[in-house]
């Protein structure tokens, strides 16, 4: 009896799982399938072979697209991480104990969620106000220092994407941490406090292993969004934006306006094998963490 | 013990009932996503066609009329015959009448119809109750002015002295403005549509008696039966029916078409019908709804070179039929509509075409191509200018290369603003060398132009029109020492001509951007590869328009305006003296009106193709190509004979001028000696002004010689045009030396020409 249900059980996650999977197949592993196969011909549907992988290789806005791409995402996870981990932190404590009846910690939360409310438009119009010639801060900088920031003409126009990127999503990875931190026993805290543990051995030994599950989905989210903030990036410099905030994006769609497929085709593998490579690597250090 | 073996076995069979549910609950969830998910891709599948095709249909027909050039009419008169006037001419200003019973099949010649008084032209004819006809004469001298005479019995002409209204400001009864449209009614009154007035009712001896409705300035027809008048309230969309009698608005029925030239007619039976740009539309006598009898998109209706008046309707045996009189600046044409039940209700083919901004000599050659053929329906995709404004260029091409790529698309591009290179490049574009040679051996067309965008033996693409930039100096300047070699030294000499009259500058607004943005089209072709930028060419080319930019201290630069007040300012600049030359790229035939009033004024004045590091550059447009999927091969390749025919590049719409020599030589020979035309001075001198008549046909054919020695396209890049203008600024302000700004070009373009 109990073998048979097994057996039922087994086949009905299959069956549950098949409509989503056919789903996926069709919308996005039959296509990734016939992008690999393109990737390895001319437009013209000659066999190219590594041709096109060599030629997005030693394309320069491609190397300068995925070096800023990647500078993006090394810098900005890590930092998006830690971030919302620390507020999250904070607020849980300060509501959990020493402010239970403080709103304004609940306040803050939600004004930390509201960046993800506001759509990609009104926020690059802020940004325009803000970083664009002749906007405020160009305005402050001639009053203080005698001269405009130009921050979308210089290097800085990277460090506004990045800065742009944090306050859109530590909000939403906030409120992840948070419902990990929600998880964690409170018997596991009291315990190490009657063992004379410290507020950071607390963090450190209970914290972190416990929101250790939790890391790897919120790397993963952290990823998947990073590259929405092309259409900030987009709106705010245009086409053509400074030259440390060239992403991948801007390559592809330029690409895609000038029916440059093959590229096009090569890139995106290219693209997605690093992601691929990237979430397993990120996966088994999970795996390894999980076992420690 | 049993008891308790009878209670587990009850709490057993109790578990397994609840996991039976349970199980069958999921099953059923199951099931349903199963469905949902094979609807959604069905859904996805094509759309099933439908086996029975509609048919009927009205049809347009172009009827004869009896004689050549324009006319006046057709009117349609109560017994449904049509009558057509034409001008005698001089010396007595007299008008023939032709009559047609048969409904425009053949027309008959009255006798001598009448005379009007000497410099009054014929306006408008209409006729009252009692068969008797009034005549609209205008004046076109000091004043315009209109006459109202009424035709006795015996022929003679009696004026009716309207009292006008007066426009604000004017002296009541002395001067009307322009009549758009005019009707008897029954009671005798007369119903003009006064321009910025609205509709306004005289009685019969000219006397005013009310403006029916408020002022409006309507340009549209207007119609009546019995006392009623029809008109186009355009603020509440409706057409208004007012009582003569009374002036009481008796209903208001809304419409949904475009104004542009809009019609009215209302037959006897008070059965009502209009026209505009958007087709026919009848309602019963009574009726409320307004039906669409004919669409504009498959009939001439749609063909911007023809203006459209005199709408009117008559009863058959077959249906009503409608007419129609359209006219171009040299010709007019009747247009008949009548329903024909052995025709599908709609075209069987469609030939669709996207171009990303409206054309107007698009729709002309589709107008003729419809009535070339009747049974294909041409679609006219425009992206930018309807539902899309939201979206930006590069949006939508995205959008139209997301199709193109899947296959898919429309069968023709009129290919401005879309990236026609690439297109060729990846095998978007169907080769067209038949398709050209075939009408190379039909008409004579500009092969430079024709054949820019050739490369492998293949043409995949054809520009319709193009555009020159020219260069506007004394004639004696030309022949001093710097310009000896000019066709060989280009901008260079140009440069050398600044630094010898440093009391001028070169151009009147003459600025580091406006250099760049005059002499960028003619040096650029030179310098920009398919390996990138040429950096020598690049410096000579900043060097010299640094050379002229510091020649002269003198410059009127300042004024932000767009291009063409720019252009007109410097035109202004030139020809009242103020500088040396000027920069200038003529539209069509009638923007040179302007240019040669400019040389008329500066006095003895050379016209040049505008000299820069390319020779004899010119900018190709309107072109098109034909998707390499469609599947209306034949018809587009029709339709791409048809935009090179004759016909359709004779009409001109301010768009370029036409690479059919044929059709250049009528546009040069063309010459209306009632154009007159006055432009004032923009930013510089207000009391300035340049006037006169039409160009000549000498001095077309002057401006037509330069169009056939091109030799270098310009294809447009705006977006490298300005990382180049970006980064020289610089260099113009002396901020950058020339060096460093043909680093900074390099490093800024080396982005953009490396993808």
């Amino acid at each position: 009896m109990k073998k048979r249900q097994s057996s039922i059980f087994r086949n009905e996650g299959l069956a549950f799982i098949a409509p989503s999977l056919l789903g996926v197949a069709i919308f996005v592993l039959l296509p990734f399938a016939d992008v690999l196969r393109r990737s390895f011909f001319t437009a013209g549907g000659k066999f190219a072979g590594l041709s096109n992988y060599a030629a997005v290789l030693n394309n320069t806005a491609f190397r300068l697209a995925a070096g800023n791409t990647l500078k993006f995402v090394m810098l900005c996870i890590p930092v998006l991480t830690a971030l919302s981990l620390l507020l999250a932190a904070a607020a849980h404590r300060l509501s959990a104990e020493a402010c239970r009846s403080c709103s304004w910690v609940e306040v803050a939360k939600t004004v930390l969620l509201l960046p993800l409310a506001v759509p990609a438009a009104s926020v690059a119009l802020i940004w325009k106000l803000f970083f664009c010639e002749n906007g405020f801060l160009d305005v402050w900088f001639l009053q203080w220092f005698g001269h405009p920031a130009a921050c979308m003409e210089t290097e800085t126009a990277f460090y506004v994407l990045v800065f742009s990127y944090l306050w859109k999503n530590a909000g939403y990875d906030m409120v992840l941490w948070s419902a990990g931190l929600s998880g964690i026993p409170r018997e596991l805290y009291q315990a190490a406090e009657i063992d004379g543990a410290g507020g950071f051995a607390r963090f450190r030994y209970i914290t972190i292993p416990q929101l250790l599950p939790m890391l790897f989905t919120i790397f993963v989210l952290s990823l998947l969004n990073s590259f929405q903030v092309f259409r900030e990036a987009y709106l705010v410099a245009g086409e053509y934006p400074h030259t440390s905030m060239y992403m991948l994006q801007h390559l592809f769609n330029h690409w895609f306006a000038d029916l440059e497929l093959e590229k096009l085709y090569a890139a995106a593998v290219l693209t997605a094998l690093v992601i691929f490579l990237l979430i397993l690597a990120l996966q088994k250090s999970w795996k390894a963490g999980i076992a420690d | 013990m049993k008891q308790d073996a009878r209670q587990g076995l009850q709490y057993q069979e109790a578990v397994e009932k609840r996991y039976r549910q349970k199980y069958r609950r999921k099953q059923g969830i199951l099931f349903l996503l199963c469905l949902c998910l094979a609807i959604g891709v069905s859904g996805c599948g094509a759309q099933p066609q439908p086996q029975n095709v509609a048919m009927g249909r009205y049809v347009e027909a172009r009827l004869p009329l009896p004689e050549a050039g324009r006319s006046i009419g057709p009117l349609m008169r109560s017994d449904g015959s049509l009558e057509v006037y034409y001008e005698e001419g001089q010396p007595d200003n007299s008008y023939r009448c032709y009559t047609s019973r048969d409904s425009g099949q053949t027309w008959e010649l009255q006798e001598r119809c009448f005379t009007l008084p000497q410099k009054e032209n014929l306006s408008r004819v209409c006729y009252d109750t009692n068969e008797t006809r009034y005549l609209l004469a205008i004046t076109y001298t000091d004043t315009e002015n209109t006459y109202v005479y009424r035709q006795e019995a015996d022929g003679r002409l009696t004026e009716i002295p309207i009292q006008w209204k007066a426009k604000e400001g004017g002296v009541p009864g002395t001067e009307s403005s322009y009549i758009y449209g005019v009707a008897v009614l029954d009671n005798g009154d007369f119903v003009f549509q006064q321009m910025g007035m609205g509709i306004v009712q005289y009685g019969s001896d000219g006397t005013f008696r009310r403006t029916l409705g408020g002022p409006r300035h309507a340009d549209y027809g207007i119609a009546s039966a019995g006392n009623s008048v029809y008109a186009v309230n355009e603020e509440t969309s409706a057409v208004e029916c007012y009582d003569g009698e009374s002036g009481q608005l008796l209903r208001s029925i809304p419409y949904e078409s475009t104004l542009q030239e809009m019609m009215l007619f209302c037959d006897a039976d008070g059965s009502l019908c209009m026209s505009s740009r958007s087709g026919i539309f009848y309602m019963a006598a009574g009726g409320e709804l307004w039906e669409r009898v004919v669409d504009a998109t498959i009939t001439s209706l749609s063909v911007p070179s023809l203006y459209f008046s005199n709408l009117s309707m008559a009863k058959s045996e077959q249906g009503d039929v409608y007419y129609l009189y359209g006219s171009n600046m040299q010709e007019s044409y009747l247009y008949c509509y009548s329903y024909d039940p052995d025709v599908p209700a709609v075209p069987e083919e469609e030939l669709v075409i996207y171009s990303l901004r409206e054309s107007n000599f698009l729709r002309q050659v589709a107008g003729e191509f419809q009535q070339q053929h009747p049974d294909v329906r041409v679609t006219i995709q425009t992206a930018i200018g309807g539902d899309e404004m939201a979206a930006t260029s590069s949006e939508l091409i995205r959008s139209l290369n997301a199709e193109l790529a899947a296959g898919k698309g429309p069968d023709l591009l009129l290919l401005d603003g879309l990236p026609a290179t690439s297109y060729i490049e990846k095998g978007i574009l169907a080769d067209l060398s038949d398709v050209l040679a075939a009408a190379e051996k039909e008409n004579q067309l500009n092969e430079t132009v024709v054949r820019t965008y050739e490369a492998d033996g293949e043409v995949c693409a054809i520009p319709m029109k193009l555009r020159i930039p020219v260069l506007l100096l004394e004639r004696e300047l030309l022949q001093q020492e710097e310009l000896q070699r000019i066709e060989e030294l280009g901008l260079e000499a140009l440069a050398a001509l600044a630094q010898a009259h440093p009391e001028q500058p070169l151009i009147g607004t003459q600025s580091g951007q406006r250099l760049m943005e005059c002499f960028f089209p003619v040096c650029a072709p030179a310098w920009i590869t398919q390996d990138g930028l040429q950096e020598e060419g690049l410096s000579k080319y900043l060097y010299s328009l640094k050379q002229i930019l510091d020649a002269s201290t003198v410059t009127y630069a300042g004024a932000e305006m767009a291009g063409d007040l720019r252009d007109t300012d410097d035109l202004f600049h030139w020809a009242f003296g103020r500088s040396l030359c000027t920069v200038y790229e003529p539209q069509s035939m009638s923007s040179l009106m302007s240019l040669f009033a400019a040389v008329r004024q500066r006095g003895e004045a050379e016209l040049i193709l505008l000299p820069g590091q390319a020779q004899g550059v010119y900018r190709p447009v309107s072109v098109m190509g034909i998707n390499a999927k469609s599947e209306h091969r034949e018809l587009a390749e029709a339709f791409i004979r048809t935009a090179l025919a004759q016909e359709a590049q004779s009409e001109s719409f301010h768009d370029g001028f036409p690479v059919n020599e044929e059709a250049l030589k009528s546009q040069a020979a063309d010459f209306d000696e009632n154009i007159y035309f006055s432009m004032g001075g923009y930013s510089y001198d207000e009391n300035e002004s340049l006037g006169g008549g039409d160009v000549t046909p000498e001095e077309k054919q002057r401006f037509a010689t330069l169009l056939g020695q091109v030799q270098t396209p310009y294809l447009a890049d705006e977006q490298l045009a300005q990382l180049i203008s970006e980064q020289a600024e610089g260099y113009f302000s002396g901020e950058k030396s020339l060096k460093q700004a043909v680093k900074d070009i390099e490093e800024a373009t080396k982005l953009y020409l490396s993808e």
